[in-house]
């Protein structure tokens, strides 16, 4: 691996020093929770967005 | 204009509007950067070793579930008291990120725990309070929830996050007040960090980053709040009257002749 990098090799990298497991476990912990929340907060915000949209929509209609 | 004017519901969704992607791309840039000095460039020779690689991201993920609720707390007594209607809707906005923050916390301070001290759960203070909170943005999530009219949610909503507010300075000292097997606070001005000299910035990056994401994303549930609640407003059905005529324009542009 390229020399400014602190670790060896990508197994060491994924090994973490035998603590491989609970790091990377904590890390795809985290990123399954942001992708999750910020899908869930996207997909509120089309509703209302869309629900906005129709409610203008018949009105000018009417 | 004075700030105060932004407390209007038209006027934050339309200055939401230009801070979003600046929020974004704080939140990708700090992230990135935390995390690359963190996790590649950084030696973990001190203890506990790699696993210290966790605490770049558990602590800012516990700074922020506080920093959530106190803001929570503070918005919904300013919008209890004060009558102040986008105060209450972003103490609504708030809880489901200080929710996730807090549960955050809980599960990479598991994995942490079981690699340092053997076990993934223990009963000690800081540990303890900390699923307090966790209970406390539960509650206050589920009685907003319950209630339909959204003006009876938010007072109810306000009263426990006024009144659990008081879980956030327990968290704080807790390590102090009894004898905890959590490690004092990390990073202090009184004494040196606990972090190893290039955790300590990889751990500010990935706070900035946290602080960014949560901004951003209580920016986005408070803009569908805001339009969930305020519908029949004339400034909505103008917005959003004018997305339809423009799409209308478009579906008849791009349809074939």
């Amino acid at each position: 691996m390229a020399t400014w990098l602190h670790w060896e090799s990508v197994d060491a990298l994924v090994a973490m020093g035998g603590h491989g497991i609970h790091v990377w476990g904590a890390y795809g912990a985290t990123a399954a929770a942001l992708t999750i929340e910020g899908w869930l907060a996207h997909r509120r915000a089309r509703r209302a967005r869309r629900a906005a949209a129709s409610a203008a929509l018949a009105r000018t209609d009417a | 204009m004075r700030f105060t004017s932004y407390a209007v519901p038209s006027r934050f969704f339309r200055a939401s509007t230009s801070l979003l992607p600046w929020l974004w791309a704080t939140a990708a840039m700090a992230g990135a950067a935390g995390l690359s000095l963190g996790l590649l460039h950084t030696a973990s020779d001190a203890p506990p070793g790699d696993a210290g690689r966790i605490l770049i991201i558990q602590v800012p993920a516990a700074w922020m579930s506080m920093v959530v609720y106190a803001a929570m707390a503070a918005w919904a007594a300013i919008g209890w008291l004060g009558h102040v209607r986008l105060a209450s809707m972003a103490a609504r906005a708030l809880a489901p990120t200080g929710f996730v923050c807090t549960v955050l916390a809980l599960v990479t301070g598991a994995f942490w725990t079981r690699s340092t001290w053997g076990t993934w759960w223990m009963w000690d203070a800081r540990l303890t309070s900390e699923l307090i909170l966790l209970l406390l943005y539960g509650g206050y999530l589920g009685l907003a929830e319950a209630i339909e009219d959204p003006r009876r949610a938010d007072r109810a909503g306000a009263l426990v996050a006024i009144v659990g507010a008081v879980s956030v300075p327990v968290i704080c000292f807790s390590v102090r007040w009894w004898d905890a097997l959590h490690q004092g606070a990390t990073v202090t001005s009184r004494q040196p960090p606990e972090l190893t000299d290039g955790m300590l910035p990889a751990t500010g990056l990935v706070a900035l980053a946290f602080l960014a994401w949560a901004f951003a994303i209580v920016f986005v549930r408070l803009r569908a709040i805001v339009l969930e609640r305020e519908r029949d407003t004339a400034w909505v059905r103008a917005l959003e009257g004018a997305v339809s005529a423009k799409a209308r324009v478009r579906g008849i542009r791009g349809a074939p002749a």
